[in-house]
């Protein structure tokens, strides 16, 4: 038995020694270390990979072109990504190594509500710029002006993406919502609910399952019994939203689909099959594939698809822009001093994959700290993905 | 609320009671039996999962045959773990305990190396659904349903009638009397861990399609399993039913009256009040 | 047909059988009387393969079995009806009986020893479908003997059968072995603290205390000891 026990730690030690090797690589003279965080397993794990993915591409690329050079130096970027399996506890000691041990100045990707405000209690005291795509109102603030939202959030999304649902698809009334029951979640029915009743539709139903739920018969049996014309899986995972859209078509709804705080269209089908899929319309998703996007766009698609054979979702590509718009900031502060870079930040638009983005948000969280891009509409039609509109938040007509 | 509502909300709670019946009968085996609880099991559910989704979704191979592959597989891989490491831990609950939990993670970690951590979605196998009286259940999960309950008479027969099956029977309730009567203990002992396992690995595979795989998939059907066996008696096999149906009941309706968030508080204040009134749970015995 | 020589059996550090030689001929009933935590029992269990004897031999029917396991010792024709009965409550009387025969394959044979068997113990044959667990102590007693004997047994331990029962139901009991060793030329191995029961129907027999045998010989014999008398049978 004995043997046994030292066998299987063994193989654990060599694993793990193994995957410290893989992400470490070369050296050079001056490095520039950039903390990523994100569940890398469990249920959210798309999300933390997407976020890994998107940072590695970008970091690759910036160093096969030599590095960055920040004034008169040049840094090879090293990546530090830890998983905290979406739970905050986890997230915050994962925060901690970040900052106290690897010495990071940057985290630049985190996923899933909670873990944010977790990482928050470490980044902002010391000073730690620090980036995710976490859904939530209580994320950004003028109390945290160390913190910025990489991707667009429900409450820039929500009132455009109604608005085209309205002006195109006048026979939708009824809507229902279905999110998972926690900080993002409800934050995301609370601003779909906020735009819904300003555009005068009606909320046939508001719920929330717990996370890591599979069988939705009992939920939407509920839900479906208020004979909504829509079903928006809100800021449901691909994984979980498929399946609540596969059970309601076995269920028998044949209504209207959407996914506002939807974030790989890819997936989806995937889990729901193809009919299920069919028609779901999603307004944070990117489709690299598509006629809105930018010859780069396509490029950085390609790419992405061949290193990790997969199409990127909208995670990827907005951590792959907040990398970009990081970096360029910290060329434009000529340093890598946060104060100095958060105001490099703040000055000007920039040009990413996304087109044209502007750090924004005063009016709903009282700070400049949220990403502002062009939204693009997409809907699923015969197991592909497909852009249908373009759309612009409020804040970023002006 | 209609009647109609009703109903379907109790259906839909039933409908994958008997899958997770499965589960905790598996897990009530290896106890009995080993008087090992084995907090790896979801890991082997997990493993008929991704068999299946090998096996079926990626290989076409027939989805019946998926299903006897992912039990036969995962019972193997049962007994293999009874023979390395639980019989070396035979009378140390508390060793074996750890030891499993080290299972579970090694097992969870390795899903994640060797299959990737993303969901894994698996086609279904059965297209349309079965609409009696506005009742609605896909045909899907009328056959899984109906395998569920085919396993558990299986398992029932084995038990009751084979001699493999007395011998574990014999073995879980006096062991050196089961050996005095010429029952090889250590034979019994991997082959009611292998059994245990195949029921999960079953499960495992049935539900693939229903839910998608991914290395984390045990957690959730252990946690009910675990509910059913106290609810329903340790050592039960008539109890781990009635405990399934209970707390499917309870889920259904639990859903359409407070919501699916309180649900899952549903079944732990079921496990509360049986101890409390039953401490040793509705039927318990062999 | 069994010797037991020189056998020792530990638990942990202390010696529980400390160099015990016992032997039973064929068709011989043999008792092995002595103080509660004299090793009797263990003796039985080392004999059995339950525990693994420390040291010595044990050779039955000129194997030596004493690094066996249990399973595997049943079918060379040794049964062990154990202290405390150990039946499977949760079973019925007419499955704990097949279980008794779990090493045979002889359907006809075993259907055959079945039918002798209630027919010794008719009271088993009334209650064949009610739970072991159920049964009184007398009757839980006469099912380990029918389970130990479906085994077809040439030798037979009984280890206090007389346990816990009532003067006539002691006296029942005494009849069956006799009848038993009687009908069907089976050696039995008696292990009892009723010395006065178990000298009345052993031919020979052997006193144990902490762990040895103090004295052995024919059981008339040992009757008129004054230590046995003493000690055993009440003055
Ligand atoms: N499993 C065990 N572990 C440790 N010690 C044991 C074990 N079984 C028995 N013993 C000890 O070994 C000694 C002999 O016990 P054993 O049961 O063989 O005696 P016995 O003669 O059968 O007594 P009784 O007449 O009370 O049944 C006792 O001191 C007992 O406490
Ligand atoms: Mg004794």
């Amino acid at each position: 038995m004995m043997r046994i026990r030292a066998s299987i730690a063994t193989i654990a030690m060599v694993a793990l020694v193994a995957a410290g090797i893989a992400t470490r690589g070369a050296a050079q003279d001056k490095t520039l270390t950039i903390g990523v965080l994100g569940p890398l397993s469990g249920g959210a794990a798309s999300y933390g990979v997407e976020l890994v993915r998107g940072a590695e591409m970008k970091a690759d690329e910036i160093n096969k072109a030599g590095g960055l050079k920040v004034g008169n130096d040049v840094y090879h970027i090293k990546l530090v990504s830890y998983d905290h399996k979406a739970l905050a506890a986890d997230a915050a000691t994962a925060a901690n190594k970040l900052v106290f041990q690897d010495k990071v100045k940057y985290i630049i990707g985190n996923a899933v509500g909670a873990t944010c405000n977790a990482v928050q209690t470490v980044t902002e005291p010391e000073k730690v710029l620090f980036s995710f795509v976490c859904w939530g109102t209580n994320n950004l603030g003028p109390d945290k002006p160390h913190s910025f939202r990489a991707m667009l959030s429900q409450w820039e999304v929500a009132e455009p993406f109604y608005r085209w649902v309205k002006e195109k698809h006048p026979a939708v009334k009824r809507v229902a919502l279905i999110s998972p029951n926690d900080t993002s979640g409800k934050d995301t029915n609370t601003a779909v609910v906020k735009a819904l009743k300003g555009l005068a539709f009606e909320v046939a139903a508001d719920e929330y399952y717990e996370r890591g739920t599979k069988d939705f018969y009992p939920i939407l049996t509920k839900m479906l019994a208020t004979q909504p014309d829509m079903l928006d899986v809100a800021a449901a995972p691909a994984g979980e939203a498929g399946l609540i859209l596969k059970q309601a078509r076995e269920l028998g709804f044949k209504g209207a689909k959407g996914w506002t705080a939807g974030t790989n269209p890819f997936t989806i089908i995937g889990v729901a099959g193809k009919d299920a899929a069919e028609g779901v319309w999603s307004p944070t998703n990117i489709n690299v594939k598509s006629d809105f996007v930018s010859p780069t766009v396509r490029r950085f698609g390609e790419e992405y698809e061949k290193r990790y054979k997969e199409v990127p979702g909208v995670i990827a590509v907005a951590n792959y822009a907040a990398f970009d718009v990081f970096t360029k900031a910290m060329q434009d502060a000529r340093s890598l001093d946060t104060d100095k870079v958060l105001a490099a930040l703040t000055q000007k638009p920039f040009d990413t994959v996304w087109g044209k983005l502007v750090l924004g948000g005063k009016e709903t969280y009282g700070i400049d700290r949220q990403f502002l891009y062009p939204v693009v509409i997409s809907e699923i039609r015969d197991g592909k993905v497909v852009d249908i509109a373009q759309v612009l938040p409020a804040a970023l007509k002006k | 609320m209609s009647i109609e509502l009703l109903v379907q909300a109790l259906l839909n709670g039933f409908g994958l009671a008997m899958v997770y019946v499965l589960v905790a009968l598996g897990l009530t085996l290896i106890f009995s039996i080993l008087e090992i609880i084995n907090f790896a099991h979801g890991e082997f559910y997990m493993l008929g999962g991704y068999i299946t989704y090998y096996a079926y979704a990626l290989f076409g191979l027939n989805y019946f045959a998926t299903l006897g592959l992912a039990i036969l597989t995962v019972g193997l891989a049962g007994v293999a773990a009874e023979r390395l490491i639980f019989h070396h831990l035979r009378g140390r609950a508390l060793n074996a305990f750890i030891v499993s939990l080290g299972l579970l993670w090694v097992m969870q970690a390795g899903a994640q190396l060797a299959f990737g951590v993303l969901d894994k979605p698996v086609p279904s196998a059965f297209s349309g659904v079965v609409r009696v009286f506005g009742l609605v259940m896909s045909v899907e999960r009328v056959v899984v349903t109906l395998s569920a309950i085919v396993l558990i008479a299986a398992l029932y027969l084995f038990l009751r009638w084979s001699r493999p099956g007395r011998a574990m029977r014999a073995v879980a309730q006096d062991p050196d009397a089961a050996a005095l009567q010429g029952v090889n203990i250590d034979a019994a002992s991997a082959l009611g861990f292998g059994v245990g396992c195949a029921l999960a690995g079953g499960a495992g595979g049935l539900l693939a399609p229903l839910f998608a795989v991914s290395p984390a998939m045990g957690a959730l059907p252990v946690v009910k399993a675990f509910i059913i066996i106290i609810v329903g008696g340790m050592g039960s096999l008539p109890g781990a039913v009635l405990g399934g149906l209970l707390l499917g009941g309870v889920e259904g309706l639990g859903a359409l009256f407070m919501g699916s968030a309180a649900v899952n508080i549903l079944g732990f204040l079921m496990v509360i009040v049986v101890l409390l009134v039953r401490p040793r749970g509705l039927l318990s015995g062999a | 047909m069994l010797e037991l020589a020189d056998l020792t059996v530990h638990y942990g550090n202390v010696a529980a059988v400390d160099g015990v030689s016992v032997t039973v001929h064929e068709g011989e009933i043999v008792a092995i009387i002595g103080p509660n935590g004299a090793g009797k029992t263990s003796t039985l269990r080392a004999l059995s393969g339950l525990v693994r004897p420390s040291g010595g031999r044990i050779v039955f029917r000129g194997v030596d079995i004493s690094r066996w396991r249990a399973h595997r010792i049943v079918t060379l024709g040794l049964s062990h009806a154990p202290e405390g009965r150990r039946l499977f409550p949760q079973m019925t009387v007419l499955e704990n009986l097949r279980m008794g025969a779990y090493r045979r394959r002889d359907g006809q044979a075993i259907e055959r020893t079945l039918a002798e068997v209630l027919e010794r113990f008719p009271r088993l044959g009334e209650r064949r479908r009610q739970l072991a667990g159920t049964l009184s102590g007398g009757e839980q007693q006469m099912l380990t003997i029918g389970r130990a004997l479906m085994s077809s047994p040439t030798l037979l331990v009984l280890d206090e059968p007389s346990f816990g029962l009532a003067p006539l139901v002691v006296r029942e009991i005494r009849t069956i072995v006799e009848s038993i060793n009687r009908d069907r030329k089976v050696a039995v191995l008696l292990v009892e603290q009723n010395a006065r029961m178990a000298l009345a129907v052993a031919a020979r027999a052997y006193v144990m205390e902490t762990g040895r045998i103090v004295l052995s010989g024919p059981a008339a014999a040992l009757r008129e000891s004054p230590h046995v008398k003493a000690a055993y049978l009440g003055g």
